[in-house]
């Protein structure tokens, strides 16, 4: 029975030494470098309803869906070293990469490598830092304040998200392409 | 693996300090102190007797019996520390602390608790650097759920509830953000201070291992009640008495090692 005060001891001391050991190096989960999100999305005209004394449209009803892109690309402008993003075949979503110095970014843009003409979108936004948690630190977040496109292969352009941060599955700013 | 080591450890120790509560009567118990001798025999002058830690009844002049709980009761104040925590300071890097308490008996298996401590969180990456120190006091209630099976007998099994109120200061740190396209930025954190409170569901066991000495555990589950505060920036490494406070809910364990003053009343 004296031993029990010994047993309990000596357990304790081999639980301490498999229990208490932390990390020491952080562990984060999650991405740190935040960079805005281009969507594809393509509309058709399925219907349209006419006033019929004046004979003009009153209404148009249009189906709209995600599209993918045969071989997007994206090239970053005026910056010292500039980047290209290509996306994969039939893609719907390709990442811009963002400049914190920065307070506007320049892209051309192609849906498909093949095609001639360049898109150019200019994205104006402001920047600020962001705690994420002690693993991961602080980040950049943005916002998007104007939009400019000069376009040749798409419809129209829409912002969908002005905040541009961590959250992965966001769309900012989506490319609609009419199919009729 | 860690898991399943932990919940082993914590079979073992419940199924120690329980089973030396009931094979292995504490030291103190098998016979009464001088001055509780003194005492009885000053209240019972026809006969004195040696009190076993069983008995509940004393029979005083004239053959009339009088009970030992309703006549006489072991008051006891304790004073200890969490010698588990004292372990896990060498060999955790982020976070430091020393925690004592102190509880003082009731009658009817009631205790009330005092606890309190510091304790210093240290986080040193890269790309961030601060140190949190806080300072804590907590003050509760201990029920035993078990029935004594003697006079002298004080070993307990207890479900408890706390309050727990800590004060503290993150020191100033320094932080650096990487970007593939821009420069690499660094900036400072102004420091500030804060405070927490909670509240706490203890349950545990209380043994007496030797004479006036008493070694348990604590299972406790904390409950931050303004964590709201800590929702924007940086947060508190390691609050004292309560944990991360990046968590709502913390659940803690902990080995008490105590020193016992009695005196009967």
């Amino acid at each position: 029975m004296k031993y029990w005060k010994y047993i309990i001891f000596l357990s304790i001391v081999c639980m301490l030494t498999t229990n208490s050991c932390t990390k020491t190096e952080p562990e984060c989960f999650q991405p740190t470098e935040v960079t805005g999100k281009l969507a594809f999305r393509y509309y058709e005209i399925k219907d349209s309803v006419i006033v019929v004394d004046t004979g003009t449209r009153d209404t148009i009803i249009r189906r709209q869906g995600d599209t993918g892109m045969p071989s997007p690309i994206l090239r970053t402008l005026d910056l010292g070293v500039n980047y290209e993003v290509r996306g994969q075949r039939g893609s719907n979503i390709m990442t811009m990469p963002l400049n914190p110095d920065l307070d506007r970014m320049r892209y051309i843009f192609k849906p498909d490598t093949t095609l001639p003409n360049w898109d150019t979108i200019t994205m104006s936004y402001n920047v600020r830092n962001q705690f994420i948690n002690n693993d991961c630190g602080f980040t950049f977040i943005y916002q998007i304040t104007n939009v400019d496109v000069v376009k040749t292969n798409f419809d129209s352009l829409e912002i969908k998200d002005t905040v541009i941060n961590t959250q992965g599955n966001a769309q900012h700013i989506q490319l609609l392409f009419r199919r009729n | 693996m860690k898991s399943t080591s932990f919940f082993s450890f914590i079979l073992l120790l419940l199924f120690a300090t329980s089973a030396y509560a009931q094979v292995t009567r504490p030291d103190s118990s098998s016979l009464m102190s001088p001055i509780e001798n003194q005492q009885l025999m000053n209240t019972a002058p026809a006969d004195s007797q040696m009190i076993k830690a069983d008995q509940t009844t004393l029979t005083v002049a004239n053959n009339k019996s009088i009970t030992i709980e309703d006549t006489f009761y072991i008051q006891q104040v304790k004073f200890g520390i969490d010698v588990l925590r004292l372990g896990q300071n060498f060999l955790q890097t982020q976070s430091n602390a020393i925690l004592f308490n102190a509880d003082y008996y009731l009658k009817n298996n009631t205790y009330i608790v005092v606890e309190g401590g510091v304790g210093k969180g240290t986080i040193n990456y890269e790309h961030l650097k601060y140190t949190t120190n806080s300072y804590n006091i907590k003050l509760g209630i201990d029920k035993s759920m078990i029935d004594k099976i003697g006079f002298s007998d004080l070993d307990y099994l207890f479900f408890g509830f706390r309050y727990g109120l800590a004060v503290g200061n993150i020191s100033e740190g320094q932080y650096s953000i990487s970007s593939t396209l821009g420069t690499p930025t660094s900036g400072t954190i102004p420091s500030r201070n804060f405070s927490a409170h909670w509240g706490e569901m203890n349950a545990g066991i209380r043994v007496e291992m030797i004479k006036n000495w008493y070694l348990g555990w604590n299972f406790r589950a904390k409950f931050l009640l303004n964590g709201g505060t800590f929702k924007e920036g940086i947060k508190p490494i390691y609050i004292a008495g309560y944990g991360a406070a990046d968590k709502a809910t913390v659940f803690d364990f902990g080995i008490f090692l105590q020193y016992a003053i009695k005196w009967v009343k």
